[in-house]
Formats: C-alpha cells, structure tokens, sequence
C-alpha cells in the first residue's frame, strides 16, 4: 500500500486542530510542562533543526497518552545579534547566503529584498519555521505563542533582569569578555561563526619585571613561582615594541601591544628593540634580584607578551631549554643553577629534572615536554608545598598560597590580570577576529559567585538529567563560569531598566521565560495588557510576594483576572523537561539553571533536563557550505513528515550525534506502509480459548510494552522504536508460523489486540500515519487520545513463555542436525528429561546463574552447600584440574 | 548416573549460559512444567509443517520407549535428545 504522507498528514492535523487537542488549560489532572529552546528566525530550518523539537514531541505525546495534562508550547527569539548579522550579510551580498536562500530555500526575490531590515528577515523565517513545525505535526499550543520582542514579553523581561539587579546577581564592574573589535560589542556564542562560544581563561597573569627604566612583564600561569626565577627567555629573532601603557613603558612584542589595547589602558607604540639586544644583560625581579636574559627559541611572539621567565626547578621546558644552553657551554647559562621552591611528595629537590629524566626528554623542542609539564603542573598544585624561598609563604599548600603570592603582588604592582582567549581563534558573524576585552563599568550577570554556583550545583543534584553522564559537563560548567556581560548596544531586544542605552542580551533574556508560557495566552487574547504587567503584578504572581491589594492597584486588574494568572502560573510550574542540543550545555541549559534558583523558590525549580546530540548527513555535518543542508519543509513535502521525524529518532541515541541518511527513510516509508496495510486486514473479534501460542504472543506483547515505556520514560526512543518497529517482528512470524501449522483461522481477534497496542505506541512517534492505522483498526477516537498501553503483570504467563522457548530451542535443533548431516529425515524422536534429581540439580543451577554468574567454580561451590545437591560433589572432584578451568570461561 | 554429574553440570551452564537474563529470570519465577505433556501436543503441528515427518515425544525413562541408539539419556531439561532416522 502506498501512502500519499502529504494527504493524509493534512488529514489529521486539521482533526488535531479541531478537537483542540494540545490547547492545555489547568485542569484537575496532573500535568506535564514539556518545553524546547525556542528557535532563532535568523535563517531557514533544516532537518538538523527538527531533531529537538522532535524529540520532545514525542515525548509530549508520550505523558499526553500517560494522562498528563501536557503544555507544550513554542516562541520565537528575535533578540540579538544574529537577526543582525543576517541582515548585514545581506547587504553585503555575501554570496554563500544568497546562493542558499535562492537555489536551497527558495525564498522569493521580493522577499530577499526586503531583508535589508533585520525584522523582516526574522518574521519571514518565523513563520517559515512555524509552518514546518506544524507540517511536523508537533504537539504545540500555538495560543501561547509570542516573539521576544513584543511589549509583554518585554515588560517580564524588565521585571526578571530588576528582580536579579535586587538580588545582587547583576554587578557594575570591570571583567573580561569576548569582544568583535569592528561591532564594538561583546560576543557569545549567538554571534560567532560557527556558534562557538569564547572561553575566557581569566587565571593568567603578567608579572611585570624591571629594565632600566623599561618594565618587562611576562605572563603566567603561576604566579608562586615568581620565587624560582633564574632567569628570563627572550627570542632573539623577533623585534620587540616599546610601548607607552598608561604611565610606564613595556617591551612586548606586537601582538601584545594589540591585546593590552582592549584592557582599558593607554596604548602607544613609540619604538623597536631587537631581541638579540637584550640579550646577556640583566633585568631586576620583583625582590631586587638581578636576573640574565638568555636566547630562547622557542618563546613565541604571540604568546603572551613574547617574553617568558624561567623556573628550571618546576618547569620541565625551562630546565631543558637551560640545558641545552649549558651543554653549548653557554657563559652565562654555566653559572646557573634551578632554584627548588615547592616540596612534593614523590618528588625529590630537583622536580623539573627529574620528570624530564624519567621520560627520556632529548631537548627542548621534544614533543615529551608536554606531558611533563602537564604532570609537574597538576601535582604540585594539588599535592605541593611552598618551601622557605617563599618567604611570608613558606609551609603554604599550593593550591591556597597561589592565589595569596598573587594578592601580594598585585598589591605591590608587580602583577597584573592577563585574560585570554582559551580557544582562539574565535570569529565573530562579521567575519573580525574576536579579542579579549576587559569591559569597565558594564553590567554583569555575576556567574563567578561561589554561593549562587553552589545553589545552581544543588538543583543539578537532585533534577533529572538525561541521558545522565552528562551531569559532569554541568559540573564543570558551573566550576569555569564567571561575570558574564548582559548586555549589548545592538540588536533587537529589551531595554535595561535603570540604563536605557543597553540591551539585555540574548542568553540572558532567554532563561526564564518558561513562566511567561503560563500567562501569554492571556497577553494574546487581550485579557493582559502590556501595561498591566507591572512590576507588583509579576512579584505576586511569580514570587507570591507582595499582597494582592498592590497588585491589583499598580495592574489596574482585577483581583479575579491576577488571582486566574496566578493559579496558572503555579499550576504548569516548574518546568518538567527542559529539551535542548548539546551545544547549549554551556551557555542556555546552565544559564536557565542559574537564573531559576536565583529567582524562584526551590518548589519552582526545573525538574529535568533533556540532551541531544547534533544531525549529521551522511557523516558530515550539515552545513551551507557543504551543500548537504535538507531544509526540513522540502524534506516533508518529499517523503512526508512521519518518515522524517522516525529516521530522526532512529538514526541515533539521545547525546550521539545522529547520521541522516535517505535510505533509512525509505526503509521506514516501507515498513510503516505494511502495518498500514496489516492494520486494514484485521476487525476487533471475541477471543476465544487460548491455545499455548497465543497465550505466548499475548504475554510477549506485555514484555514489548514495559520495554518500550521503560526507554520513553529514559528517553532511549531509538530503543522504544525499534522494539514497536523491528524486534517484535520476529515473535510475530513464530506466531505466524504456529498458527498456520495448526490451521487456526480464529487469530483474528487477537492480532487485532496486539495491534492495537502497536499502533498506540507508535502514535507519538509517527502520530499522523497511527491516526490512520488507528481508524483502520477500526477505533473512532483519535489514538492520539487514546490511553498508552500499560504493562499487566496478570497478562503474561511465564509458563507459556519458557515453554515456547523450549519448542523453538527443539525445532532450531531437529534443523541444525539436519543441516550438518544432510539427512532426508524418514522419522524423527524426541527424548525428554524425566530425571527428577536433573531437573533439581538444573533449577539450582539457574537460580545460581540468574543475575549474571558464569563461573563454574562458584555455581560448583554453592551446589556444594546445599544438601540436596551435594551428591554431585564428590564426582567433581574426580573431573580433571585443566577441563575445570575451561569450563570457567564458558 | 551420578558419575556423569560433572559433564552434566558443566552442560547445563553452558545451555543457561546461552540464554538471555530474560528467560532464566522467567524459568525461574515460574513453576516447572511438564515438557513431555507439552511437546507432545504442540510439536506435531509445527514439526509436520516444517520437515514433513511425524515427530515422537518420549520420557526418557518411559518403558515402552523406541531407543535404539541410546540417546534418551542425554536429555536435560530444557534439552531434549534428538533421534533422527
Ligand atoms: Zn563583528
């Protein structure tokens, strides 16, 4: 049977649009509130984009058949930059973009035209998005709809970013960001190429040392060890700047003088100095201690400020560098010696040497010294002490007199913050190298807050994570983040409240907003008025702070419009699962963590947090540039929406990244067609006495549905699928063969029912072709209402089951004898166990083997143990030592 | 009899061993049952249909058992021993 997927997807959705079916109001059932980062109308959605919303769709329908009364709503992110630096692509006729909007997209000439303006472009693909996911047949309650730029939504993002300002988690202050020199604007991940988010690493210093009147400053991990110096590398073949910052002049090379543009300092370029001029003289430590410069190669110009010191005691670099200067005879090299300020156990004076021994590292271009330093590093700093040489620091762990040798430098202006880019090079959309720029005076999320990190760690502690060994990544999220810039001079958006010429930037007005779900559909319909969502509304309504009186008088509402608002809210909240793509973990998913537990009290917190991996097409990322993009309206139109969001699922597990293919696609059309065309064959009837084979069929359906619910419930939908699809095909032949054996024509009623049951738990994966198999099975209500199927413990015969497992086993026997010798059988006798001590001596052995134990000298000893077994002891012991053992690895 | 224990042993965890933690977990709640009852009402059919011949069912201390190879003592539960001539 052949299905037209268009027609009949149509079909249903009209049905599911009449019935009002994912229209949720609060009711007196439990309910669920499934919800999705909402999309970016930036560009055009491809089927990569359909993997989350899909994902979560099911897993709407699944609590929906459950009997939850399930919200699953959709918004639209018009914030940012990205709408911005679409535009601005477009106007500048970037060819890549044109070409795929024209020949991929198929936008229309007029309508590109009209991209020159950000808003157009964002409610051009707003509704291009909305479309497919009605095409999709995703579950929504399109009521609740809303753009983050529309006046309500504002006035909710005013009232979350003043109740943070109240809370103390948003600061004035100086701290490093990710920033596009030519937009003049902070970067995160919305605004890079390639959504990639800049990692500020802000634990790297510069210490400045002194010459002449110049000041040399070097950059460092490790501030303590600034008592080891010996001496400082210098490349001899770069030519160094002198550079006017602020009131001093340093020598760094060019590079550096670009990067300390961008760290609110004075910069001027007022001379050269070659490196091999500096080199052999002396420059003064921060104690007064005269230090020499030597040559090293290997010190980089764009690293740090080109200049490097030295610690050959604890840095297995510098004491091979050092080395090899002393085995060139080197004079001034000659004469020195590493200088030993930390003790760690395991190590003796001289760390650096000996790990650079124990690894065999030749010189110092060994590719060794990586993972030596590496080593060093990490076990100084969690096992090392600092030992006299330190000074007031002596007897100091390493790990706390870091950070205080680093206080009291600072304080002496001998060190400096150095932040810089972790994984550059990062771009921003525009196309401008981003840089590290120390932003003063901005407003900041302050993420770096050690007590709200540990309230953040409390909610990932007892929500829900899937799939859960990505629990770690929130955990080191949380442990790396720090003051993060909240707002923007660009881009569409909501206003600072108490500073009108920022933007509130789009990761941080996209973290609560699940709330706003609860009272949109009344912002739509006209009940709630922008300017009835004041500050003493949202403060009653959300926090349940403030008494109605002052909201009621500050709203103009009445006390039953906020008191329905309220019950709303406090119904569908907190979220139940939050479903988003792995490269949110970092940003989105912990920002929404964050902000939750700074906001809400901990009975509104998120129960649970949903990851998926990307879409591949055919093992290569998607991506414009490749020409593999499938836009996902042009995917549905092609082979109908149900075989898309199937190969979606079945392509991979939750985190994996999942490889889309066009041949799985038409392998799923096929198989969907045949149970389409099963299900037309088959009329409910009476069931009649049960013969052994249906009694086992029906208990193996109970089995299919405990395992398919248990891998929703875990969201493993790839395993749910297959078992509902694939696995359960093989029972359903052995049935087949059964009943045509016996000439039974009576089945029909039976598989029917196992059908049925099918079908059901099909629905939330391909709901608008299970409608249809639903109606050909002859049901009147729609199966997506219909109730999930439920596990019945009375309905499986464990008997039926073991004993069709030993007609099988007998049957696949009888044909592999006779497939190894080829006999045309005349007869054929059977010969079964009527030993009564082997039938006990084999039940003792299962229940010693159930769970997993294979060892036959453990099965041995506990059949020892038991007395009525023991009769079988004495016998092994005659068995040969060297079979035993065989047998232990059966 | 008892003299075979070992081998018998070491056969029964290698049958159980095959078998899926499902399935021992099942042969284990429920109760045991009568194979011989069992094969010999369902085993024609299917056997008929898929080789053609007659099959017979026998205990394998019936007495009026057709054993000329001597294969009935072999059997375990679960492992019926097949003559097939
Ligand atoms: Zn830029």
């Amino acid at each position: 049977m052949t299905i037209n997927w268009n027609e009949i997807e149509t079909k249903w959705q009209s049905k599911w649009n009449e019935s009002k079916d994912f229209e949720t109001n609060p009711n007196e059932k439990p309910k669920k509130f499934i919800t999705v980062a909402y999309p970016y109308p930036n560009s055009p959605q491809h089927i990569g984009h359909g993997r989350t919303y899909t994902l979560a769709d099911v897993h709407a329908r699944f609590y929906r058949m459950q009997g939850y009364n399930v919200l699953f709503p959709m918004g639209f992110h018009y914030t940012g930059t990205p709408v911005l630096g679409m535009a601005k692509r477009i106007q500048s006729g970037e060819k890549e973009i044109l070409y795929g909007l024209r020949n991929i997209y198929h936008v229309p000439e007029e309508t590109i035209k009209t991209f020159v303006e950000p808003i157009n472009i964002a409610d051009y693909f707003h509704e291009e998005i909305k479309s497919g996911m009605i095409e999709m047949g995703y579950s929504i309650d399109w009521r609740r709809e809303f753009t983050t730029i529309v006046p309500g939504y504002q006035k909710f993002i005013e009232w979350q970013i003043t109740i943070l300002k109240e809370n103390g988690k948003i600061i004035q202050g100086s701290h490093p960001v990710g920033w596009c020199p030519k937009d003049q604007n902070p970067v995160s991940q919305h605004d890079t190429m390639g959504d990639v988010e800049p990692k500020i690493d802000d634990k790297n210093f510069l210490v400045k040392f002194k010459f002449g009147e110049f000041i040399f400053p070097v950059t460092t991990l490790r501030p303590e060890t600034i008592f080891g110096v010996t001496n400082l590398w210098v490349n001899p073949n770069v030519t160094y700047k002198k550079v006017s910052v602020d009131n001093e002049t340093w020598i760094i090379s060019e590079q550096c003088a670009k990067k300390i543009e961008f760290f609110e300092k004075e910069v001027k370029i007022i001379g050269d100095m070659q490196g091999s001029e500096i080199i052999g003289k002396y420059a003064t430590t921060h104690n007064g201690a005269e230090i020499p410069i030597l040559p090293a190669e290997f010190v980089e110009p764009g690293m740090g400020t080109g200049l490097v010191m030295s610690v050959p005691a604890h840095a297995p670099k510098d004491y091979q560098a050092l080395m090899d200067l002393k085995a060139k005879n080197h004079e001034l090299a000659s004469k020195i010696e590493p200088i030993p300020i930390i003790v760690t156990p395991g190590y003796d004076t001289y760390p650096a040497k000996q790990i650079c021994e124990k690894l065999g590292v030749s010189n110092q271009t060994d590719e060794k010294l990586e993972e030596a330093t590496k080593e060093l590093y990490l076990k100084e700093f969690t096992d090392g002490k600092l030992n006299e040489k330190c000074d007031i620091f002596n007897n100091e762990k390493v790990q706390f007199g870091r950070d205080k040798v680093m206080a009291w430098l600072q304080e002496n202006n001998h060190l400096e913050k150095f932040p810089v880019l972790e994984n550059a090079p990062v771009k921003c959309r525009c196309g401008t190298e981003c840089v590290v720029k120390i932003l003063n005076n901005q407003w900041f999320l302050n993420y770096g807050d050690e007590e709200w990190k540990e309230t953040a760690r409390n909610c990932f502690d007892e929500m829900n994570i899937l799939p859960s060994k990505i629990t770690t990544e929130f955990k080191e999220v949380i442990d790396w983040l720090h003051e993060r810039a909240c707002a923007r001079q660009q881009g569409l958006g909501t206003k600072l409240p108490w500073d009108k010429d920022w933007i509130v930037e789009s990761l941080s007005d996209s973290v609560i907003y699940m709330a706003y779900y609860t009272m949109s559909r009344f912002v739509n319909d006209g009940t709630l008025k922008p300017e009835n969502l004041t500050k003493e509304f949202f403060d009653y309504v959300l926090l349940d702070k403030g008494d109605i009186t002052l909201a009621v008088s500050t709203s103009k509402l009445s006390k039953d419009v906020i008191g329905m608002v309220k019950k709303e809210f406090l119904y569908f909240y907190p979220v139940d699962s939050r479903h988003s793509g792995r490269d949110l973990v970092q940003n989105h998913l912990s920002f929404f963590v964050l902000n939750h537990v700074a906001i809400f009290e901990k009975k509104l917190w998120p129960k649970e947090i949903v990851v998926n991996g990307s879409v591949m097409m055919d093992g290569a990322k998607m991506s414009k540039s490749m020409g593999n993009i499938i836009p996902l309206r042009t995917a549905i139109k092609d082979y109908g929406a149900d075989p898309i969001r199937l190969a979606i699922i079945s392509s991979a597990e939750l985190l994996q990244d999942a490889d889309f293919n066009m041949e799985s696609v038409s392998g799923i059309q096929n198989k969907l067609e045949a149970l389409l065309e099963e299900c037309s064959t088959l009329k409910a009837a009476q069931i009649g006495d049960l013969e052994a084979e249906d009694k086992w069929i029906l208990s193996k359906t109970q089995g299919m549905i405990a395992q398919v619910t248990e891998a929703v419930e875990k969201m493993r939908l790839r395993e749910g699928l297959q078992d509902i699809l694939f696995s359960f095909e093989s029972d359903l032949s052995w049935y087949a063969k059964r009943v045509d054996a016996k000439g039974r024509d009576n089945v029909s009623g039976i598989l029917h029912k196992i059908n049925s049951v099918r079908v059901a738990m099909l629905s939330p994966f391909a709901p608008h072709v299970a409608e249809e198999m639903w109606e050909k099975l002859g049901y009147t209500e729609l199966a997506s209402k219909s109730a999930w199927p439920e596990f019945s413990k009375e309905d499986v015969d464990v008997t039926s089951i073991q004993s069709e497992e030993l007609l099988k086993s007998t049957i696949d026997d009888i044909a592999n004898i006779l497939k190894i010798t080829k006999i045309i059988p005349q007869k054929i006798v059977i010969y079964v166990n009527s030993d009564e001590f082997k039938s006990k001596v084999y039940r003792k052995i299962l229940g010693i083997m159930v769970g997993g134990q294979n060892n036959m000298g453990v099965v041995m000893k506990e059949l020892i143990a038991d007395p009525q077994t023991t009769d079988a002891k004495k016998n092994a012991r005659l068995y040969p030592k060297s079979n035993q053992r065989l047998a232990f690895r059966i | 009899m008892l003299k075979k224990m070992p081998d018998y042993i070491q056969k029964v965890i290698k049958d159980l061993h095959s078998e899926s933690e499902e399935i021992k977990a099942i042969k284990l709640e429920s109760k045991e049952f009568d194979e011989k009852q069992f094969l010999s009402a369902e085993l024609a059919s299917i056997g008929k249909k898929e080789f053609g011949v007659e099959i017979q069912v026998f205990g394998a201390t019936d007495k009026d058992i057709y054993d000329p190879k001597g294969k009935a003592r072999h059997a375990r539960p679960f492992k019926p021993a097949i003559l097939i001539e």
